[in-house]
Formats: C-alpha cells, structure tokens, sequence
C-alpha cells in the first residue's frame, strides 16, 4: 500500500483553504477500513501493484502530471475492471472521510456540526 | 417483579399508533402498561449532531434498536422501465441490468425499535389525508373505500396537531379544517422558494409544508433552530415524536407504565375468544402479561408477524385472521426523487427539510392527487459536502475541490411520493427459514410493483423534472422505487373494513375476531392516499380507537 498515500493525494491535494489528504490524516482510515474486508483488501493490492508497474519508477515517484493523466483513465476505465473499480471506491471512500474532517469544511458556507447553533434564518 | 395486575389496558408498541392510544387511554383513567420491543434513546447523548463526522451516522443504533427482516419477492427490473433508471452524476458508474431481481435500498424497511418508534427518525411532515382518499372505489371505481370519511377523523386531526404543534399556513387542497393550525408556518427555505417561483410558471401550486416541528416555543419545548437534521434525531426535541409528545404527556397523568426493551413474542386467545394474556422477553426475562384490553401498534410489518407468530391448533393461520388479510395487502412507499444543479442559486442547504410541498403536481387544485411533490434537498442529505462529492460533483483535484466550493448549496432536489394499489404478491408473512435472537421467524416483506405504479411513477418523473428544468436546472442524480423497494410509509397488513370476511379489524379498530384485541398502527390503513405522510392519520385512528375501548 507504499503508494496509497500518493494516490490520495492526487485525487485531494492541498488548497488556499483546505489540507491535503495525506495532512488530513485520512490515509489511516482508509487503510484500517481496507483491512476489514479480504475482497477490498485484494483489489487495494491489485490495483496499486497495477498503478505502480506502469512505468519504470512506482506510482508515487511519477511526475505529478503523470500522476494525473494514469487518475484520470483509471476514471473512465471499466468499472467491471480494477483500474475503474478501485478509482471509484478510492475516492468515495477518500471524500466521505476527508469531508468527515472540521478542517476539510472550511471555505464553505456551514458550521463545523448543525449543532448547537443550527441554522436560524434569515437565509436570504 | 411480574407485569401483571395494575394495569387495565396493555398497549404493545410505542410508535406514532401505540403512543397516540396510550394517552388517550390514560385521559380516560385507564391504567395503561406500554410495552416497547427497543430501547430509550437520549437526544442529548445520542443524537450526535455537535461532533465532526456528523454526515457520515445515520440514526444511531443502539442495542435492540433494529429488527431482522429478510425480504422475499420484490418483483424484476424490466428493460422497458430503463427510463426511469436511477443514476447520479458522481456515484458509481454502474447500475443492475434489466432482467435482475429488484433488491431493497440500502435502508429497505428499516424503522428503529425504540421508545418514539419510526417518529424518532420521521421528519415531522404532518399530513391530513385529502377527503377523496376515504372513498377511491366510489369516486374511482379502483381499489377499496375507507369504512369512515374525512368528516370522521377531522376533529382527531386538529387534536393531534395540538399535541404535536404542528406549524402550517393554510387549508391544504381540500383537506379542510375546523380549526387554525396551533403554530405559525414556517418560512421557506432558498430551495423551496425556487421551487415556488417555477412551480408558479407551471400551474404547480407549491405551498409551505405542514410540519410537527415547532415554530416557535410550544409547551415545555424550545423552537427549531433549523440544524436541517430530522431523520438523524432531534436533539433540541422541538421535533414532535411521540417521546416528547404522546408519551411524556401521558407519564404526566401518572397513569402510565412504560417498559422499553420488553419484546412482545406471543399472544394467547383465551376460550371465549379474547385475548387473554401475552408473552414477552423483558430486559432478557420471560413474562407473562395479562390483557384485559390490548392494543397493538407494533407496525405495518411487526403487527402481522406477531399475529402470525400467535397461530395456534384452533388458529392455525394467526389470531385476528379469520379473513386471511393479515399480512396481505402490504402497500410499500412509492417514491421518486430528481435532483439538479441551479446554477445561481445559493443556500438551498437552508431551511427546514421537506419545507415545501406541491398537492396537485399534475391537476388543477382541489381533487385528490395520486401523487404529491416536496422540497427534498436537505432530506436526501444534499446539505454536507459529503453528499455532494460522493453523488453530485465528480473528478478529483484541485478542480473538483473548488467545484464542490462553487456549487455547495446550488443542488435542487424534488421528491415525489405516490399511491400504491397492491399487487397480489405483496405482503408480509413468516420467513421460513431465518430466525431472530429468541429463535423465532422473522418478518419476510414481499412487495412488487405493478404496471399501474410503474405508469404513476413515470408520472411523478415527469412533474419533478418539469418544475426542475423550469427552475434552470442542469440534472444531476434521479432515484425511486423501479431500482429498490424503499419503506418510510408501509400500510395495509391489517386492514380495517366493515366487512369481517375481507378485513382484520372493523371500522374503529377493533379485531372482527377477538372483542378485546385493538389495532392502531399503519396496518389498518385500506388504501395509502396520494402520497400524504401517515402518522397524523395513525394517530387520529388510534385516538378514535381509545374512544371506543373507553366507550
Ligand atoms: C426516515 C423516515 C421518515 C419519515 N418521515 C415521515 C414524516 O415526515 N411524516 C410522517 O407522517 N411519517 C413519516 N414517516 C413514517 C412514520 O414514521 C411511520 O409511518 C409511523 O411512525 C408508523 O407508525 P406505527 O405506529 O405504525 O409504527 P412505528 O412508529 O414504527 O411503531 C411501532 C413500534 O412498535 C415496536 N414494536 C415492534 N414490534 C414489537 C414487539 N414485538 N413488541 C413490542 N414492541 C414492538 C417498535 O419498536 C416501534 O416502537 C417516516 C418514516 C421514516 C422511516
Ligand atoms: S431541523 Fe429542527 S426539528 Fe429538525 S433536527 Fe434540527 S432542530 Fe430538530
């Protein structure tokens, strides 16, 4: 999983206002949410075992805009295939915790929780 | 310590139905034990809405708080229904093929047990049923007749609304009323008010939504502070489930018993026909309870297994179905929803969820509708940015971080909800293989659309992309009941009627069967009405139940 963190990052890179997903933490989560499943397990392997024998270095040593040309044909792959299936469990998984994070949330228009303040009006 | 001897009336179940009769027995000075399968949920400690992470919990889950079901025939997918195919821009670029079994949605019927029942997660949209839905045979010629009018329930549904505090705004397309709704409407939020201004070009009449959600102050709790959470559990309580309404209202008469985690498994008819007493597993105890009156209001789908589960040498098909009915019947919620992207438009996050409704989508006002419209932008979760990443906003990078930044609060979602006739094949009987935890079957749900709730949902596809295009939106994920059975409103299992060979219980509720046994929940509904959310009419009937067993 040596690239998995690479991976992460192409897919949320750090911006003017929010962390990358490796700063964020997310990897781990990932990783221990991966280790509960074989299958899951078997297709983290595959495909970044894939991602990693693309070209003569692995995955996270490739140029940036290599990094993102290989993301994005894993993004219209078939999702009946590895590449396809694995970028689109990737990433759900990677924005449903890395949104999950208070520090993920700034620049948009809500509260770190609904609570305790709520929502009151006016919205206009 | 035995259950047995203090009280005059056992109520089984706690939910929109069980609570609802229980106060009112308890006003009658009767004294009623209340048994609850779940447990007790604290809003405080439970419903964690003030920690991040918040998006990613549904309703929590606590020990006994979900039930076993298992899931027989819930028809195909047909190729000629691909049209109305669900999808979304960012989600899985996959769906099951035509030809495949139709599975449940990842929540299928998944009511919580607790104390409250399904009100605990409801979102309060408080509905009266149009006067036309007591009489579809006679106005329509299709489906059964209520055996009680609009005229019957009215005054019951201005005395729950006053036990609830529904806050509304004007009488609802036919639905009249007696008297004022006790609290003012609340406003509408930036999603419903684009709604409105389309909906207005197109002879779509979208009006403020009827909600048991406190406006402002009511009683002993606080206003809604519009934290747009509903079906996660309201923490504040303004929210009106039957915990801090029915249920604490009837504790206050002192004349309640209430024992959560007391899972009812049999009842037992004595020789002259009555049921005389029931078993229950109490905080992992067995005991029997004597029942000199019973009320049962376990749900659409617990009430008949029980009464399935209760058959015995005399009976073997299940006490109170000398008809055959119970378990038949079963109407589950036929749903829609398109969701689009308003380019423009901001804060469609805000507001109350479900704040806006439209009665009569695809008629002139008045008549009742097969189908009714809301506002359904933070009830389908489009109000976090996980919801937006994982259905609405695809790509990765730094371009899809500021388009999510960009878009946030410009999706524009629209439900749809519909009546359902049932199909032969629906309903709810024994599992015969899969067991619970005290060894007995479990509650197996049949449900397949027909051809007629197929036509009426491509019916409410076209109302909801019509209002959405005319609001100028790009669409962007669309969802029903074609790819999976979903179940928020169930009906029909026990069906009530005046005739005892072709319904469970008569006209106020009472089993034709057994002179002292009581139904009051989402199963004795005959038909399910356009759309309208039930528990406002569950509870009527359950009041209108009390006033019978009271006399
Ligand atoms: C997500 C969601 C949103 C909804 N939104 C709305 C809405 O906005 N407006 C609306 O009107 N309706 C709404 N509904 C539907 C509404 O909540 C239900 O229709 C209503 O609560 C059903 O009432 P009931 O009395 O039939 O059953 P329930 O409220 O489900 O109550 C049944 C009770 O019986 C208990 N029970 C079951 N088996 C046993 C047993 N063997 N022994 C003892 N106790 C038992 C259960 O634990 C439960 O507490 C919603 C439902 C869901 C799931
Ligand atoms: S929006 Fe209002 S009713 Fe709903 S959970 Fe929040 S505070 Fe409660």
């Amino acid at each position: 999983m040596d690239s998995l963190g690479a991976v992460l990052d192409i897919l949320l890179p750090a911006d003017d206002f929010t962390p990358s997903a490796s700063a964020s933490g997310i990897e781990r989560d990932i990783a221990d949410f991966v280790a509960e499943s074989a299958m899951m397990t078997r297709l983290f392997l595959a495909a970044l075992d894939w991602m990693d024998h693309l070209a003569d270095r692995p995955f996270r040593d490739l140029a940036p805009s290599q990094q993102a040309e290989v993301m994005a044909f894993m993004e219209t792959a078939d999702f009946n295939a590895v590449p396809g299936r694995f970028f689109h469990i990737l990433r759900a998984l990677a924005v449903e915790f890395y949104y999950a994070r208070a520090e993920a949330v700034v620049g948009l228009p809500l509260n770190a929780t609904p609570q305790p303040e709520g929502y009151p009006p006016p919205w206009g | 310590m035995g259950l047995s001897g203090g009280h005059d009336a056992v109520v089984i179940g706690s939910g929109a139905g069980g609570a609802a009769a229980a106060w009112r027995l308890c006003q009658h000075g009767l004294r009623v034990l209340l048994l609850e399968a779940g447990p007790t949920f604290d809003p405080a400690r439970d419903y964690s809405l003030d920690s991040p992470g918040w998006e990613r919990q549904g309703f929590p889950v606590r020990p006994g708080s979900q039930a076993i079901i298992s899931y027989g025939d819930l028809g195909m997918l047909d190729a000629g229904t691909e049209d109305l195919a669900s999808w979304s821009r960012a989600g899985f670029p996959w769906r099951l093929p035509a030809g495949s079994p139709r599975p449940a949605s990842a929540n299928g019927y998944s009511h919580v047990l607790g104390v409250g029942g399904s009100t605990l997660h409801f979102v309060g949209e408080a509905h009266r049923l149009h006067p036309d839905a007591f009489r579809q045979r006679s106005l329509t010629g299709e489906n059964i007749d209520w055996p009680l009018g609009y005229a019957d329930l009215e005054p019951l549904y201005g005395e729950v609304e006053g036990v609830l505090g529904v806050a509304g705004a004007t009488t609802d397309d036919g639905r009249w009323r007696s008297t004022a709704y006790p609290l003012p409407p609340h406003p509408l939020g930036p999603g419903a008010l684009a709604l409105q201004a389309a909906g207005a070009r197109l002879h779509q009449h979208w009006q403020v939504n009827p909600h048991a959600v406190l406006s402002a102050p009511w009683q002993d709790r606080p206003a809604c502070n519009y934290c747009g959470q509903c079906s996660r559990g309201c923490p504040l309580g303004d929210k009106g489930s039957a915990d801090v309404t029915f249920l604490r209202q009837a504790g206050d008469t002192g004349r309640l018993t209430l024992v959560s985690d007391a899972i009812v498994t049999r009842l037992h008819a004595g020789p002259d026909g009555r049921i005389a007493r029931l078993e229950a597993i109490v905080a992992g105890r067995s005991e029997s309870v004597e029942t000199p009156i019973l009320v049962l209001a376990a749900g659409a789908v617990q009430t008949p297994r029980l009464l399935l589960l209760s058959a015995n040498s005399e009976m073997p098909g299940g006490l109170a179905n000398a008809s055959g009915q119970v378990g038949r019947n079963f109407m589950e919620t036929l749903s829609w929803r398109s969701v689009g992207m308003v380019p423009g438009l901001k804060g469609s996050h805000l507001g109350l969820p479900a704040d806006a409704i439209c009665w009569s989508p695809a008629q002139a006002g008045g008549r009742a509708s097969a189908f009714r419209l809301n506002h359904t932008t933070l009830e389908t979760g489009l109000n976090g940015p996980i919801g937006y990443a994982t259905r609405l906003v695809s790509g990765f990078g730094e371009t899809f971080k500021s388009a999510l930044r960009e878009s946030f609060g410009s999706a524009l979602a629209v439900g749809a909800i519909g009546q359902v006739i049932p199909d032969a094949r629906s309903g709810v009987d024994l599992d015969p293989a899969q067991r619970d935890a005290q060894g007995l079957p479990v509650a197996r749900i049949s449900s397949v659309l027909t051809d007629q709730s197929l036509s009426l949902l491509r019916e409410m596809a076209k109302a909801a992309r019509a209002v959405l295009a005319e609001a100028g939106a790009t669409l962007a994920e669309e969802a029903s009941s074609r790819d999976a059975f979903t179940a928020t409103h169930v009906f029909g299992t026990a069906r009530m009627g005046a005739d005892s060979a072709t319904s469970v219980v008569d006209p106020v509720g009472r089993s034709h069967d057994h002179s002292n046994l009581w139904i009051t929940d989402a199963s004795i509904f005959p038909t399910s009405g356009g759309g309208e959310s039930p528990s406002l009419t569950i509870m009527a009937l359950a009041l209108r139940a009390a006033d019978a067993v009271a006399g």
